[in-house]
């Protein structure tokens, strides 16, 4: 996984909403990158035996929603 | 009657026999964890809310009701330290954030709904890491539980005030929640009993959720029996919650005395052996030992695909959060604990592309985790890599390898968050430092009954789950 540069982070911060100053930008960029090292293995596994489909919940709806109501 | 130090050491099978036998009222019971927590808490920090009044209620409620015949059960008259992501009817719940800090819900969560049912009740909320969203138990805004073994160790989380109350007898069980082992962990840490079930056997309605594809409700005991009498009463579906299972209606207290002679225990050749504390190692290998010695059969397994857990947890959770929590970080979220705003934050970068993979990798581990069964019916690994950290850790050298502490305490748990199969961590001894070892045992999607008596014939063989901290 190649470094993310503070300009190129700053800038797809940007376009995500995250908003903050240079220190949290700055340490989220480095959480971000060691996340987007250890996701790069999920690249290697061959999932084609499993339809995108198959891939959810059993029933419909998904989640639970509780937070709404607070 | 026994007097209040004696009550607060027991299980509650000891507890509901007693009450049962009418040797002890609830009252009594209720009193003596009260003065229990009057003098510790200050030490252990494991309440958020106490609730002390509404709990002598609901003893002399649970004492009317017995008196009268009208006994429930084992759980009638406990008292139950509840994690506060649950809510609960009249008592604020915080969700171990500042933001909700006022949030009093009007009803309560199914699972406390169900502990009242059976006549059991809530003696105080306890502390959670923000939104359940760490396994260490820190909290920036409401204090970080201490472990009784050791007061400047790290307790475990997410569920890290009702692991250290348990532990410190504050109150004799607790309900945890699990998405990546924020029931085990905590148990682990502070030498306790916990079972995070098989996803969908018990309700999450009225948990503020993190991840919908892992959040788990379960109890954190002091024994496997405590967890089964807890289970027998937690488990069941629940159209209020759209992950609930139909399964079938299972008496986990039956058969729990049926030992392991004849089962067959798999350990994983790969990956946890990678990051592993040398005691933590050595305590699980003498419990296989002991185990072999009861007639379970222990061999290793190869599962190659434990390599993928990281990176679909880590995938799924976070955008998940991401979904739930991200509006919150959007318009509230200088009055985040930073830590959890920059995880939930860190959700916003990951494509769509990437969490439909995740997920398709789990369903593919899934059935790798289920087509390991076919040769065993159990799986069985440390439940953590080490024993508590100290509270400020930030990475340690386990094993010889230097790790993040976050990622060591996760790596293990997460296994069974993923393939959702249930796994009950049971303490193994203890570290030359006097910190809890731990094991976890997985069993097959709701065979959890299973993995319960594996974890009590252990226990009754060993003494380890008995010991209490020097508090």
């Amino acid at each position: 996984m190649p470094e993310i540069s503070r300009e190129a982070f700053a800038a797809w911060a940007d376009s995500v909403g995250v908003k903050g100053d240079a220190e949290h930008l700055e340490r989220l960029r480095g959480e971000v990158q060691e996340m987007m090292g250890r996701l790069a293995h999920l690249d290697d596994i061959d999932v084609s035996e499993v339809a995108p489909e198959d891939a959810g919940l059993r029933q419909d709806g998904g989640a639970a929603w509780q937070t709404r109501k607070i | 009657m026994a007097n209040s130090q004696d009550l607060t050491s027991l299980t509650v099978a000891e507890l509901g026999a007693r009450i049962h036998s009418k040797q002890v009222s609830p009252v009594e019971v209720a009193e003596a964890f009260i003065a229990r927590a009057d003098a510790l808490e200050p030490k252990v920090g494991a309440f958020v809310t106490r609730s002390t009044e509404q709990a002598l209620d609901a003893a002399k409620q649970a004492e009317a009701d017995i008196a009268a015949g009208n006994y429930r059960g084992p759980m009638h008259g406990i008292p139950v330290g509840v994690k506060d992501i649950y809510w609960t009817e009249g008592v604020r719940t915080t969700s171990g954030s500042r933001v909700y800090t006022d949030f009093v819900p009007d009803r309560d969560s199914a699972a406390v709904a169900r502990l009242r049912e059976a006549g059991a009740y809530s003696i105080g909320k306890t502390g959670t890491v923000e939104f359940a969203f760490d396994p260490t138990g820190r909290n920036a805004h409401y204090g970080m539980p201490n472990n009784p073994w050791r007061l400047d160790r790290m307790p475990g989380g997410s569920s890290a005030g009702s692991g250290a109350g348990t532990a410190a007898g504050l109150f004799p069980i607790s309900l945890g929640t699990d998405t990546g082992g924020s029931i085990r962990i905590p148990s682990a840490l502070c030498g306790l009993t916990g079972i995070k079930p098989t996803f969908g056997l018990t309700s999450r309605f009225g948990v503020t959720p993190l991840s919908w594809s892992f959040d788990t409700v379960g109890p954190m005991a002091r024994s496997a029996e405590d967890a089964a009498i807890a289970l027998n009463v937690l488990a069941g579906y629940d159209p209020e919650d759209p992950g609930s299972a139909h399964s079938d209606k299972v008496d986990y207290m039956q058969g729990l005395d049926g030992g392991v002679r004849g089962l067959r225990i798999g350990v994983p050749r790969e990956y946890v052996w990678d990051v592993i504390d040398p005691e933590m190692e050595a305590a699980f290998r003498k419990a296989m030992t002991d185990l072999e010695e009861q007639g379970a059969v222990v061999e290793e397994i190869s599962l190659p695909e434990l390599e993928w857990v990281p990176a679909i947890a880590a995938a799924m959770t976070t955008v998940e959060a991401a979904t739930l929590l991200g509006d919150l970080a959007r318009t509230r979220g200088d009055e985040l604990d930073p830590l959890v705003l920059r995880r939930v934050q860190s959700g916003f970068f990951i494509s769509g592309e990437t969490y439909v993979q995740a997920a398709r990798a789990r369903v593919l581990f899934t059935r790798r985790m289920n087509a390991a069964f076919a040769s065993v019916d159990l799986i069985a690994t440390p439940t953590v890599a080490m024993p508590a950290p100290p509270q400020d850790a930030e990475r340690m050298l386990v094993g010889g390898v230097d790790t993040a502490v976050r990622e060591a305490l996760l790596r293990d748990t997460r296994i069974f968050n993923v393939s959702r199969l249930p796994a009950v961590a049971m303490p193994t001894g203890f570290s030359s430092d006097g910190l809890p070892l731990s094991m976890q045992i997985a069993a097959p999607a709701f065979q959890d009954a299973l993995a319960l008596r594996a974890a009590h014939a252990y226990q009754q063989a060993t003494d380890w789950h008995r010991a209490r901290p020097p508090i």
